[in-house]
């Protein structure tokens, strides 16, 4: 028996350091927020494991980040958990996403305070050929 | 001036064809950019680093001997190629599998299996040679045990070339020479791979822009082509060059097995895989940089996994009939038929949105099938 | 990974059995006439007896099922009636006026709980016959099983403010969003059937367990056994269920496995 693997992890930084807004693609925050996020991507095959570069751009400290996805079209998500490790200074990688279909893919970003308070989800739509 | 003319009416004869040719190429730019990714084939394909003889003539040689040898079944009743005959693409043409008794699933064709990340219509394995061991062990398939095939290795017909590979199998665990055979088996079975097809040709010739070999791809597996990437919505799942995406659905087919059984398909695989000692990131995989445990490692469970089973590769597909986990269609067209008329009542409301009726008409359905043959190798 | 840190939700995946049967109230049950056909009343009611499932709120399309598994099980099955005689009609019976005769036919002949579990989106609610519907359900003060987005239920309260909803699959929306619901709503409360997210990784989600521990008196857990095969998974539900019920304090684990069903029930 074996676990699926930690996706959540929670970053002890502080501050920024990484250039913002310099690559990447800015993701769309639900809530109106002073926090950015810009998510470079690997090359996508439908199917392979793959990851993404999150640069957090604002006060990035103690914050919890979950990765997801989404297939909007077809109402159905990952089959596998992905796993999120914070490189330090608001820069976040994140591994083994799976997109298993071609379409329309939404990636999620969920970004927590320590004390839970004010939760806010980033998107990122990604058409997958 | 004459040989002038005669060159320039050449070009243009080229020319004119080549035109022609390309109106014979009925897909759209957007069609031809996901057709490509049904390709290259055959693709690359790099040993097992979790089978240290994934590759080895010697492994791939005892492999093939062993495959076809009762030997490796308690009392010599059947082999592994009872069940996946060679002449038959490694299946068996019935329905389900007969072994000991008749099984509850369909013998699935064992070609292409590098491409596969999970194995068996449960997905029960993340390796190969994990899989391998599962029927010899299984009381109603080979009912053998690790010790007699110890045994075996020791002072059987194989022993040498065991040992050649191994070492003697006697100073070894049973558990141990048990897996060792199955990496023989799995190595053996890495080899059995599909040619290249008309598909292929035509998909190569669109990467090389190359219109008037494209054209000599029928025009009703090119409408049957467009069906499947797009109205059909078959390629979500089929996809890639080995035309499935490895992981597990909900076809819309039942999966009673009689009165009070049901076959509960990758939940039952799951269990399976998550309790397996040989799973990619135990002491049996010979990679040691786990470089596949991830999937097994951060697979996530769902409810939506019960009767759901393992997207099938469509290569050489014409040639493996019957169809679905359970062998219950007979033929192309009553697969084809089977997703036209699909019944989404069996399906959640809020699961996967991917089946509907298709409402293809009889010269879609005939392109669709003529699309699916053009997936073995010519 | 160390091993150590097993999920109970990972260990009951691979051997079933292995948690004292907490006992369950299964929320969202149906018994179809597909079900009917391929699995018999007495054989459903030995599939539920031996999970450890103590009562269930099951609803049929078309309702003999649930009338023929009562009958079977009369000490298990709390009956809700359904709207429409097939699934098919998930998303065209709220267009059917031939629904409102239905109904009426089989309120008067069987005592129901809860009426649903129906699906309705936004302003379905809107409809004559889902208002009709609820009219009925008002009347005679049942529950409303009800599978849809917020935005019909805000319509469902705004039409009956008064009503026990039991909002089904806790409508696949993200636990903070549950629990706004549940906030807006005090006779409110949430199913968790068909939704993996709770427990579907290493450990119960930190998200719902907040939400749980907040709301310990407004979820329950069920298995939809939407397609007749699916009845052979309300074993394996149960366990699930069990399992990550037991990362919960116990209290808050029983209200959930059971006794907020109760509860609910109970409550005028």
């Amino acid at each position: 028996m074996r676990l699926p693997a930690v996706l959540i992890l929670v970053a002890g930084l502080s501050g920024t350091a990484f250039a913002c807004g310099t690559g990447g693609s800015q993701m769309v925050a639900k809530e109106p927020t002073d926090l950015q996020i810009f998510a470079t991507l690997e090359p996508i095959t439908v199917s392979k494991p793959f990851g993404v570069e999150l640069i957090l751009c604002g006060d990035a400290s103690d914050l919890t980040v979950k990765a997801d996805a989404w297939m909007p079209r077809h109402k159905h998500g990952m089959n596998y958990a992905p796993v999120v490790s914070a490189e330090g200074n608001g820069k976040f990688n994140v591994s083994n996403l799976v997109f298993h279909m071609p379409g329309l893919w939404q990636v999620r970003i969920e970004v927590r305070n320590a004390d839970d308070a004010k939760p806010n989800t980033y998107l990122l739509d990604v058409e997958v050929k | 001036m004459r040989q002038l003319l005669k060159s320039t009416l050449a070009v243009c004869a080229l020319l004119l064809l080549a035109g022609l040719a390309r109106a014979e190429v009925i897909l759209t730019p957007d069609e031809i950019e996901q057709t490509l990714a049904h390709g290259p084939w055959p693709a690359v394909q790099a040993p097992d680093p979790s089978n240290r003889v994934s590759g080895n003539q010697r492994a791939i040689n005892l492999g093939r001997r062993l495959f076809e040898d009762p030997i490796l079944s308690r009392d010599g009743f059947m082999s592994c190629a009872t069940c996946h005959q060679p002449d038959q693409n490694f299946t068996e043409g019935l329905p389900r599998s007969m072994g000991r008794k008749l099984l509850d699933r369909n013998t699935p064709a064992l070609l292409n299996l590098r491409a596969h990340r999970w194995f068996g219509w449960g997905g029960d394995s993340d390796n190969l040679w994990a899989q391998t061991m599962l029927p010899i062990l299984h009381p109603d398939e080979m009912d053998n045990t690790a010790d007699n095939i110890k045994a075996t290795m020791e002072r059987g017909p194989y022993a040498s070339d065991y040992r050649l590979l191994f070492g003697h199998a006697a100073t070894q665990s049973s558990e141990t020479v048990l897996v060792n055979v199955a990496k023989t088996l799995a190595a053996y079975q890495e080899t059995l791979m599909t040619g290249n097809t008309s598909f292929d040709r035509f998909r190569d010739a669109l990467e090389r822009g190359d219109a008037l070999a494209a054209s000599s791809y029928p025009r009703s597996a090119q409408r049957g082509l467009k069906l499947f990437l797009g109205k059909g919505r078959c390629a979500f799942c089929h996809s890639g060059p080995n035309f499935t995406n490895g992981e597990f659905h909900d076809a819309g087919v039942p999966y009673f097995l009689g009165p009070g059984r049901v076959d509960a398909g990758r939940h039952a695989g799951l269990k399976t895989l998550l309790s397996s000692p040989y799973a990619l990131d135990g002491a049996f995989s010979d990679d040691p940089h786990k470089s596949g445990a991830w999937a097994v490692r951060s697979v996530i469970p769902t409810h939506a996994n019960f009767g759901t089973f393992r997207v099938p590769s469509l290569r050489r597909i014409a040639q493996t009939a019957p169809y679905m986990h359970d062998g219950s269609l007979a033929d192309l067209d009553a697969v084809v038929a089977h997703y036209n008329e699909i019944n989404t009542e069996r399906l959640h409301a809020d699961g996967e949105q991917l089946l509907r009726p298709l409402n293809l008409s009889s010269q879609d359905k005939e392109d669709l099938v003529t699309f699916l043959k053009s997936l073995s190798d010519d | 990974m160390s091993r150590v840190l097993l999920t109970i939700l990972a260990f009951v995946f691979a051997f079933p059995a292995f948690a004292e049967k907490l006992p369950i109230f299964d929320a969202h049950i149906h018994y179809s006439h597909d079900a009917v056909q391929l699995t018999p009343p007495e054989e459903v009611a030995r599939i539920l007896r031996e999970a450890g499932v103590k009562k269930a709120l099951v609803s049929s399309s078309d309702d003999d099922g649930t009338q023929k598994l009562l009958a079977a099980a009369p000490e298990i099955v709390v009956p809700a009636l359904r709207p429409y005689r097939r699934r098919g009609s998930i998303g065209t019976w709220m267009h059917d006026p031939a629904v409102v005769d239905y109904l009426k036919e089989r309120l008067a002949k069987y005592e129901y709980f809860a009426i649903g579990e129906f699906h309705a989106y936004g302003d379905d609610i809107l409809t004559p016959v889902v208002q009709q519907m609820i009219a009925m359900a008002r009347e005679r003060n049942l529950i409303l099983h009800h599978h849809g987005d917020r935005e019909a239920l805000d319509l469902i309260y705004k039409t009956w403010p008064e009503a026990r909803v039991l909002w089904a699959h806790s409508g696949f929306a993200p636990p903070g969003e549950v629990a706004d619901a549940l906030k807006t709503y005090p006779r409110m409360w949430s199913d968790l059937a068909f939704r993996s997210d709770m427990a579907s990784r290493e450990v119960l989600d930190p998200r719902w367990e907040r939400v749980f521990k907040a709301y310990p008196d407004r979820f329950m857990v069920g298995t939809d056994t939407f397609a007749p095969e699916r009845w052979y998974y309300v074993g394996s539900h149960a366990e699930y269920s069990r399992a990550w019920l037991s990362q919960l304090p116990d209290d808050v684990a029983r209200m959930i496995a059971y006794q907020n069903a109760e509860k609910m029930l109970a409550t005028k």
